[in-house]
């Protein structure tokens, strides 16, 4: 029998590196879509970039659209962990880690976690080419928004989880996926200003994270510009009137760990529903003999 | 030769009256169900069975497809939750302690379950892990489970390049990792040849003589019966023919009474099982 109880946290923690671990190993070793994840941030700004003179210098576009490019970038990956989820289902094997005494949350935990460290190291690849849109190789710069995409991953992945664990069936997922991401990349500015909305449809893209998720980065990458131009400031939907960089982070944290919440409550209503209390007594395992 | 113990006793004095020993409770049942209920999909697919199995026998549910083969083992592994009646696995309660049921079961179901994008070796860990083993642990007791399995030299080999019964044999040997007191097998040769149905019985054997693990398995083919010890047979949600095991004596060194005669239509005559490096053992059914 074991000798360690898996309710303990050094157990559950052992769980949740074991999942992410899996997952993360399963990403490795995919070399295709290591590579098309690689590329397809990069196409997006090829062809971006062709219209790029509408916003204004050379400069400016290729800074605005850069920063939008970031957080999308995170999105497709993000949302493949709510696809591992659905293989997993329909494969069997959660059901297999189903019948494990750990407790639920951590297999989710572990999930998630796996997804935002994917969705990062996409977004970074992004972050080699910062001197094609004029951004210094700065240390700091670079680790903020890093900071930023693990952030921007979290909330994604959180949200694609709980869309899996909503809608297990892979069709309806896709659906449901492609209805969200569309509005949600139109709606945060990040490759049109939003200063160009609508007023209705402005205050709708305040209730979507990746909004704040692309005010933050230009934020960040603006205070870092020795000379930051007037017409990338213009494009910040809160620009000098609104919250602050750590603030539009908080909201996008809370927006993922809403998200997880309700996935793992989601998740593990099954298991809580099944231990009730039994008012009937136990029958007795056998009966002893009479002496 | 001490005086009095009838060996060698020339004096005719009688011999002391026998030492009253404390009777020997027998040990729990390793699964317990009464009258036990469960539905799938909305659908009532056992109504009603009763089970009583002992420590470290082979137990065979023999049923139809569609007869609540899945839907049992389900209920035994707190995979869904029983509708009515009772259920004690490994001594404890279901309703009150799935997690403790799920930390002394073992479970093989139906369907392979492995993650083929891993290794021999990762796939274990992982399972160690879930189950809350330490790493030092689960590194030494994967090495000696895999040794004893045949499989130490393919444990840096990803599952999908090992062949049906040997990726069966590592689910099996998977489901043991953590030393479980029950296994509960779904159809064990589900979607394997005939050779292959041998070598994992072979292996199941093998596993339950090393451990001496109580054994469930569901079973569709009657000649597969004579694996195990004995059989229940499930028909319509119920257990149709149910081979009771012999009650407890009444009174220390009283014998125990003969098993009763099966009330339904007698299973076919089993061919014998051959043990792997033993004589064949015939099985009784009565």
């Amino acid at each position: 029998m074991n000798t360690i109880t898996p309710t303990l946290p050094k157990a559950q923690v052992r769980a949740v590196t074991m999942v992410w671990r899996r997952e993360v190993t399963a990403f490795a070793r995919t070399r295709t879509c290591l590579l098309l994840g690689a590329v397809q941030p990069l196409l997006l700004l090829a062809a971006l970039n062709m219209d790029a003179p509408r916003y204004g210098p050379a400069t400016d576009s290729a800074v605005f659209l850069f920063s939008g490019a970031l957080v999308v970038a995170v999105l497709a990956p993000a949302s493949a962990a709510g696809v591992s989820y659905l293989r997993d289902h329909a494969s069997g094997l959660l059901q297999q880690m189903l019948l494990t005494p750990v407790p639920r949350q951590c297999l989710l935990l572990g999930k998630v976690l796996a997804g935002t460290t994917t969705a990062t190291c996409h977004g970074a690849l992004l972050l080699l080419l910062t001197t094609t849109a004029g951004l210094p190789y700065e240390p700091a710069l670079l680790a903020s928004l890093v900071v930023i995409l693990a952030l921007s991953s979290f909330t994604m992945t959180s949200l694609a989880v709980l869309v899996a664990v909503c809608l297990p069936h892979p069709r309806t997922f896709h659906t449901a996926t492609a209805l969200l991401a569309g509005p949600m990349v139109a709606l945060s500015g990040a490759f049109s200003p939003s200063g160009e909305l609508p007023s209705w449809l402005a205050s709708l893209s305040a209730l979507n994270p990746l909004t704040h998720a692309v005010d933050a980065t230009r934020t960040t990458i603006t205070a870092h510009l020795p000379l930051a131009p007037d017409s990338l400031s213009a494009t910040i939907r809160t620009a000098g009137a609104g919250p602050s960089c750590a603030e539009e982070l908080t909201v996008l944290v809370c927006c993922g760990a809403l998200c997880l919440f309700l996935a793992l409550r989601r998740f593990t209503r099954a298991d809580r529903h099944r231990t009730v209390k039994n008012t009937t007594p136990p029958p007795p395992l056998f009966q002893p003999p009479d002496l | 030769m001490e005086p009095g113990t009838g060996r060698g006793n020339t004096t005719g004095t009688p011999p002391p009256p026998p030492h009253v020993t404390t009777p020997r409770l027998p040990p729990p049942p390793a699964i317990r169900a009464q009258d036990l209920s469960g539905s799938h999909d909305g659908v009532k697919v056992i109504r009603g069975i009763d089970l009583l199995i002992r420590p470290g026998e082979i137990f065979g549910l023999l049923g139809a497809p569609g007869t609540g083969k899945s839907t049992a083992i389900a209920l035994l592994c707190t995979l869904i939750r029983p509708t009515a009646g009772s259920l004690w696995v490994a001594g404890h309660d279901v309703h009150t302690a799935p997690s403790s049921v799920r930390g002394s079961v073992g479970v093989v179901l139906q369907h392979p379950t492995l993650d083929l994008g891993l290794t021999v070796q990762e796939n274990l860990h992982l399972h160690a892990a879930l189950h809350g083993m330490p790493r030092r642990q689960a590194h030494r007791r994967i090495t000696a489970t895999l040794t004893l399995t045949g499989l130490l030299r393919r444990r840096h080999c990803p599952v999908r390049a090992l062949a049906q019964a040997t990726r069966r044999k590592l689910e099996i040997t998977r489901a043991l990792l953590h030393r479980p007191q029950v296994l509960l097998l779904d159809e064990p040769t589900h979607g394997l040849d005939p050779h292959d149905h041998q070598q994992v019985w072979q292996h199941v054997h093998h596993m339950h003589r090393t451990t001496g693990v109580t054994v469930l398995s569901t079973i569709r083919r009657p000649d597969e019966a004579h694996h195990c010890d004995r059989l229940a047979i499930l028909q319509d949600g119920r257990t149709v023919t149910f081979h009771d095991p012999p009650p407890p004596p009444a009174h220390p060194g009283q014998d125990p009474s003969p098993p009763p005669a099966p009330t339904t239509p007698r299973l076919p005559t089993p061919v014998p099982r051959h043990r792997t490096g033993g004589e064949p053992t015939p099985k009784a059914h009565t």
